[in-house]
């Protein structure tokens, strides 16, 4: 009997082990309790052993507790699925690219792909907010667009800023979303740093072709920007502070229905600017960042979000000098003459965007947007003039403001194989013009004053509408073809415009991992930003077509070729072609602040643009060393042919930058180290260099001679600037507290120092002044270079952030 | 001392500059050739210079050659002045071609419409004259005119009638050496100034000397002559007579655009600080490459066709032996 009893609760205890004996055996049975579907990785640990405690007790997460406590796997239940992940990996929603998990219906075991990049879409590049974190850049300003220029395809406007030119497109020709509302203007401080830190962002997609018909308005590429929901189990947050900035981020649920995000960034000397504000020889500069995001989940299959960003740049410059001369008059008297000089000039630029959406399951998407991106800029400059003892002066404001408003209606719906849907949006580009105040004050003390508006203020409407439609239809198993139409129409002074922009898309997957895809696109641009330098400005601002500027229309043909049938690998191949009419630059000149619309449309010209390339990529996606490899081959080249510009010949583009090699690893050393390294390579701009000197006529003056000597560039874009090359790193350092993690992130920029350019300049030698920088015996005085400057060298970064 | 305080939010640890100069495949001197010829004009000169990599040099006895439609071609030598005079009489829609050297240019005007300017006026108080002119606006056109205030100068001996001047001087209109300018480009016209109306004033005011009157005592030494015998000698008595004009010429947008880089003030567009902040930042402002029409050389050549408007004249009696002639007034024209 004894013996029966021992072999029966031995059996009974092996059978509760044996039920148990493993994680994976206990996930199956509570799977089998409750209902419940498991998302993972593969490469958890759930084969390990369970000593715990029985699991046919509790509530779910009572006996997920029980299941995983010690085994370092973290677990969040979403509805009927259970995500599993490493703990202390970053959110779990950052880990995984799924939109609503929550819809899923059966056990997926997915393959660990460390979240750097993702296919969300075919024909579609993601970058999660880990990657964002992980991503060494300059002074630690963890930024979705300088992240994206890691990509093959992506580049910077300029070295070491944030503007993003995709496939040789100009940076206007970016479609650029956030939760679906268009950002017209995406950068702070010239484009060193873009308005998106990497706490306001939980994924970002990047489409350089085959670009789907829901999307349209721009030539070149689409960045959309999803910004992060509120968690919805528990509040969380944290703040980090950097050598430049401050950041917070805090989200979390609010009641059972509500989830609410929020995050925000500032500069230090956001603080010193009551301090800089009343001191006449002190400038500053700072901006902020402010995102929010609040979501109502009416239930499982609706939501409504509404969300919006507030950001402002502020710009003070100060500039006081004085001047001594010694002077003769027409009756060759000397007088001696100085001139003070004090100017004051405030720039100030920002953007503000609000999105009210409802989602209904992943069916259809409805939303009601509003956009603002403003400039608002004045200068006044005061004269003292003392002419032995005879005072005189001379006083002048100027004052300009411009503004581009888009009020947004857009729905889009998906029906088995087909989506569809449309946009309106209704425009409104003010521009207060340009005014002036000038005065002066005589040696008597009598001020005249005389007040002029420059250019006159104009408010232009314009209204831009699309509809979309297309389908996904297979063929077999291997092939699905993408056929879809999009119908854009654009209306402004009176003209309206309308244009298909038909896309095609097939797709090809076999069983072994190989996938290729071919597509035809076609985008229409109704707006333009031309930079007036080689980098963004904020007084470059928006234009719609008008007059006889028409409208962007670019046509591309890419092919893509993948590989994934190495388990943790992914080769890729890219070759596109591009075919662009109605591009348009200024004519070798730039349009003045507050220009009106109609003197613009003159001051450009258009034609046509043509760019193509090759990119390679290699992609190490699992393991604790991931990463990839990038090789871009490209070409891009503009004509005018009406011979406005560059006398109508061929020159190439500015974002003409033939080869680019872009390198990124990071190694998880464990879980509380991660190392990320960074080499890019790319090939020198090119820039209009004057070559030779010269004379023009000059009318204008009042004598005789008529002449002014020039420095004289044969043509547009004629010199290429040397390449460039950088390796950054970056290392973060977590620890789990009591309550969240505290990172300490250390990094170098330019870590061995490239003298890659950041500033340049036009200069002259001299063959006379000695000791001047300029100084060159064995050049002829005048001789014209170009002086590079290069200060992004060995940057160091340090931040600190507490989560939790 | 210039004090510039700018602070961006970079950090200055160290920096590096690295010069370069680039090559040009082509060292040679090229002829640079600019010419504004006008309809309403009967002189025209072209500009001659050489332009090297380093420095522009004279090209004093170069011989330039111009031919207007089937007419047999001039030929001049540039004076030591940098330009060569042709007396030719161009209109519109001739094609005129200009060469010198390797460089060659060939151009038409564009024609002025008629009665493009409504109305010019010119008023004086006291030290402060101004100059009013109404521009009708072309629907078919650019609308890129160039106002400029033209003299025509002509001094006949009371005696004899005998021409002792007889000159013609266009004054660019912007008048950029007086203050209060109200506009910072107001001898050029474009669709800027029209806005949303059919025609545009363009005004200017300033304290000028020269549409006051001439000081006698300054304007007789352009009246001293040279005889055979190389002694000077200043006519007895003269009638001077002044006809201020506004003129307004068509311009091509090459020329137009070249007049803009000219007198573009950066500083209008929000001050210096603005090309200060543009020229610091990295990658500067796309430098100007200005138009040019010249093959196998560098320049522009036009050709504007114009109308003129007179607004005002002055007459003045010259007596050798009266210093204390009084200074006559510009008297508009009834």
């Amino acid at each position: 009997m004894r013996r029966t009893i021992t072999v029966l609760l031995s059996l009974a205890i092996c059978i509760q082990m044996n039920a148990q004996s493993t994680l994976k055996e206990g996930m199956e049975m509570l799977r089998q309790q409750y209902g419940i579907s498991y998302i993972y990785d593969s490469s958890l640990p759930i084969l390990r052993s369970y000593d715990g405690d029985r699991l046919n007790a509790g509530t779910l997460q009572e006996n997920l507790s029980r299941l995983f406590s010690g085994s370092g796997i973290d677990f969040i239940v979403k509805g009927r699925q259970v995500i599993l992940k490493k703990k202390r990996t970053l959110s779990l929603e950052a880990n995984y690219s799924l939109s609503q998990p929550e819809l899923l219906d059966s056990s997926v075991v997915v393959d660990w792909r460390m979240p750097i990049l993702t296919h969300p879409e075919s024909g579609a590049l993601g970058i999660t907010r880990l990657t964002v974190e992980q991503a060494p850049v300059l002074l630690g300003e963890k930024d979705v667009l300088k992240t994206l220029q890691m990509l093959p395809g992506v580049q910077a406007a300029a070295e070491g800023y944030a503007g993003i030119s995709i496939r040789g497109g100009y940076s206007d020709e970016s479609l650029i979303l956030l939760d679906g509302v268009p950002i017209m203007q995406a950068d702070h401080f010239m484009g060193l740093f873009s308005i998106f830190p990497a706490e306001s962002v939980a994924e970002a997609t990047l489409w350089k072709g085959n670009f789907p018909a829901r999307y349209g308005g721009r030539a070149s590429g689409i960045v959309d920007l999803q910004s992060a929901s509120g968690n919805r189990d528990k509040w969380r947050g944290g703040f980090s502070v950097g050598l430049l900035s401050d950041r917070f981020h805090a989200d979390g649920p609010i009641g059972n229905k509500l989830s609410l995000s929020a995050s925000g960034r500032v500069l230090h000397t956001f603080l010193a600017q009551p301090v800089t504000a009343l001191m006449d020889k002190a400038g500053n500069y700072w901006f902020y960042d402010l995102n929010a995001r609040l979501d109502w989940y009416l239930s499982d299959n609706d939501r409504i979000t509404l969300s919006g960003y507030n950001g402002y740049d502020l710009l003070d410059l100060h500039e006081n000098w004085y001047e001594y001369e010694h002077r003769y008059d027409e009756n060759y008297a000397a007088y001696n003459i100085r001139t003070n000089k004090y100017d004051k000039s405030r720039y100030g630029w920002g953007t503000s965007t609000a999105a009210l959406s409802w989602r209904h399951r992943d069916t259809g998407r409805t939303t009601l947007a509003f956009s603002n991106s403003r400039m608002r800029t004045y200068s006044d400059t005061r004269w003292e003039y003392d002419t032995d003892g005879v005072k005189t002066g001379k006083y002048r404001n100027c004052g300009a403001a411009t503004s581009l408003t888009g009020i947004i209606l857009r729905t889009d719906w998906n029906i088995g194989i087909f989506s569809y849907g449309g946009e309106y949006t209704r425009h409104y580009l003010r521009s207060d013009g340009l005014s002036s105040l000038n005065t002066e004050t005589s040696s008597e003390g009598k001020t005249t004053s005389l007040p002029s508006t420059v250019v006159k203020p104009e408010t232009i409407p314009a209204n831009e509408a699309a509809i979309y439609a297309d389908a996904s239809i297979p063929i077999g198993s291997a092939v699905c073809i993408n056929p879809g139409l999009r119908l854009s129409l654009f209306e402004s002074l009176g003209s309206i415009r309308i244009h298909p922009e038909p896309r095609l898309s097939v797709k090809w997957r076999s069983g072994d991992g190989w996938e290729a895809d071919a597509g035809y696109s076609r985008m229409v641009q109704y707006f333009h930003r031309i930079p007036s330098g080689y980098s963004s400005f904020p007084t470059d601002f928006w234009h719609p077509v008008s007059g006889n500027v028409q409208p962007l229309i670019s046509d591309q043909i890419s092919l893509c070729g993948r590989y994934e049938g190495l388990p943790g690998w992914e080769l890729s191949a890219e070759l596109y072609y591009k075919m662009q009419s109605g591009v348009v630059d200024y004519i070798d000149s730039y349009a003045p602040l507050g220009t009106s619309q109609a003197h613009w449309s003159g001051s450009v010209a258009s034609g046509k643009g043509s760019g193509m390339g090759m990119e390679l990529m290699v992609r190490k996606t699992s393991g604790p060393l991931t990463g990839w490899l990038g090789y871009t081959l490209s070409g891009s080249t503009r004509v005018y042919p009406e011979g406005t510009i560059n006398n109508g010949i061929p020159f190439p583009s500015s974002t003409d930058r033939r080869h680019r090699i872009n390198f990124c690893a990071t190694w998880a050393v464990n879980e509380a180290v991660d190392i990320t390294l960074a080499w890019t390579f790319a090939s020198g701009s090119p820039i209009t260099m004057p070559l030779r000197s010269t004379a023009i006529y000059d009318e204008s003056r009042k004598y005789e001679d008529a002449v002014r000597y020039i420095d004289y560039a044969p043509s547009r874009n004629n010199f290429r600037l040397p390449p460039i090359h950088r390796a950054d790193i970056s290392v973060n350092l977590r620890k789990p507290l009591k309550r969240g993690e505290r990172i300490w992130t250390i990094g170098l920029y330019n870590l061995y120092g490239a003298n890659n350019p950041d500033f340049f300049r036009y200069m002259k030698t001299s063959d006379t002044i000695i000791g001047s920088d300029f100084y060159y015996p064995d050049k002829p005085e005048g001789t014209p270079f170009l002086r590079t400057v290069s200060y992004l060298l060995v940057i160091p970064t340090v931040s600190f952030s507490r989560n939790f | 001392m210039k004090t510039v305080h700018i602070i961006p939010l970079i950090i200055f640890l160290a920096s590096c500059t690295h010069d370069y100069f680039p090559t040009t495949g082509n060292e040679n001197t090229l002829i640079c050739m600019n010419a504004r010829l006008n309809t309403a004009d009967t002189l025209h000169k072209v500009q001659i210079k050489g332009s090297d990599v380093n420095r522009t040099i004279s090209m004093t006895g170069a011989v330039v050659t111009l031919q207007v439609g089937d007419a047999p071609s001039d030929t001049a030598q540039v004076r030591s002045d940098g330009f060569a005079y042709f007396n030719r009489t161009i209109k519109a829609a001739d094609i005129v071609t200009l060469s010198s050297g390797n460089a060659s240019a060939t151009v038409s005007g564009l024609q002025v419409p008629d009665g493009v300017i409504l109305d010019a006026s010119y008023s004086l108080t006291g030290k402060k004259a101004t100059v009013k002119a109404r521009i009708r606006r072309n629907p078919d056109t650019d609308n890129l005119y160039i106002l400029q205030l033209v003299t025509h100068q002509h001094a006949i001996r009371d005696n004899d009638k005998e021409v002792l001047l007889d000159r013609m001087t266009i004054y660019p209109l912007n008048l950029e050496s007086y203050p209060l300018q109200k506009y910072p480009r107001m001898f050029l016209v474009d669709s800027d100034a029209f806005g949303d109306g059919d025609s545009c004033d363009i005004t200017i005011e300033g304290d000028t000397d020269f549409l006051r009157g001439y000081n006698t005592h300054s304007m007789s030494n352009k009246f001293l002559r040279i005889d055979d015998n190389k002694q000077v000698f200043e006519p007895e008595s003269y009638t001077r007579t002044v006809l201020f004009c506004v003129r307004i010429s068509a311009l091509n947008r090459d020329d137009y655009w070249t007049l803009r880089y000219l007198v573009d003030d950066p500083a209008y567009a929000l001050g210096p600080n603005l090309n200060g902040v543009l020229s610091m930042l990295p990658l500067e402002s796309i430098p100007r490459t200005y138009p040019g029409n010249v093959s196998g050389g560098i320049g522009l050549v036009s050709v504007r066709s114009a109308l003129e408007i007179p607004i005002a004249k002055w007459v003045c009696n010259y007596d050798i032996n009266n210093y204390d002639n009084p200074d006559a007034t510009p008297l508009p024209l009834q």
